[in-house]
């Protein structure tokens, strides 16, 4: 069945209405003609007319409006999450920069007494310390045993 | 004048809202899970149960249970795809167990909103 102009004028004025992707808005005037085909088929001759059926399914203000507070809420959704994402992500690589200190005079003295014992006692050739003081993990070297 | 134009009236949509209408659209979730809890269907004939069933009470504007569908398939209520019946697509829609759950849950707050009301009204029970 072919578009009667008024449904064909009628989806252009929702499509321009509409806020969104183009698939997402050609999606839904799909939807919606395929709605308003089926009326107009079931509709004998003597019926409504094809504008009486257009009034009977909404207005276009009504339409959009509905869907595009859809649209508004899925994208407040998207930006929540990503902000928790973003958020997340930074107080991680805060405690992550904080619990590995890189080789050098950052080592606290407690530590580094510990590491030189464990070289002299294990000779092992890598060594992690732990700073009693502070709970972390300060050093990370390598060593050849003597 | 615009009450007596209420039948196929261009500010029907409004009129709908203004007259009771926002008392349906609280309730339109409800009346649409359960529309598709018999079977997956599309947006048509989801429009032609409602006001089967309802006998002409809920003659709601065919348009504006769209919105409402893609928003029940945002939430994850409804799952839709599209199906080709070799004369146009249309989009089916289908109940999650989540959105199961959702009218189960829909349905007992709507039994007990009756029954206070029913209360209220002194009306026997239904």
């Amino acid at each position: 069945m072919t578009e009667p102009r008024e449904l064909s004028e009628y989806l252009d004025e929702v499509d321009r209405a509409l806020r969104g992707r183009r698939k997402r808005r050609r999606e839904i005037i799909e939807e919606l003609c395929g709605h308003l085909l089926d009326e107009l088929e079931k509709t004998p001759e003597s019926g409504p007319s094809v504008r009486r059926i257009i009034d009977q399914f909404g207005s276009p203000r009504v339409i959009t409006d509905g869907f595009n507070e859809v649209h508004r809420a899925k994208r407040l959704r998207f930006a929540r999450s990503a902000l928790a994402l973003t958020a997340f992500s930074a107080i991680g690589g805060y405690m992550t920069q904080n619990t590995l200190t890189p080789t050098g005079s950052e080592v606290s003295r407690p530590a580094a007494r510990a590491q030189s014992e464990a070289r002299s006692v294990f000779g092992i050739a890598n060594v992690i310390a732990l700073d009693p003081t502070t709970g972390r993990v300060v050093h990370i070297s390598r060593h050849t045993s003597e | 004048m615009v009450i007596g134009a209420l039948g196929f009236s261009p500010i029907r949509g409004l009129l709908f809202l203004r007259m009771g209408g926002e008392a349906l659209k609280g309730h339109l979730d409800l009346l649409l899970l359960t529309s598709i809890e018999a079977g997956a269907t599309h947006g048509y004939a989801i429009a032609e149960k409602l006001r089967q069933t309802s006998e002409g009470t809920f003659d709601l504007p065919d348009g504006t249970i769209y919105p409402a569908l893609h928003r029940l398939r945002d939430a994850g209520l409804v799952t839709s795809k599209w199906s080709n019946d070799g004369r146009r697509r249309r989009r089916i829609y289908a109940l999650t167990p989540r959105g199961q759950k959702s009218l189960t849950e829909q349905r007992a707050n709507w039994k007990r909103f009756e029954r206070g009301v029913r209360s209220v009204l002194a009306l026997p029970s239904a």
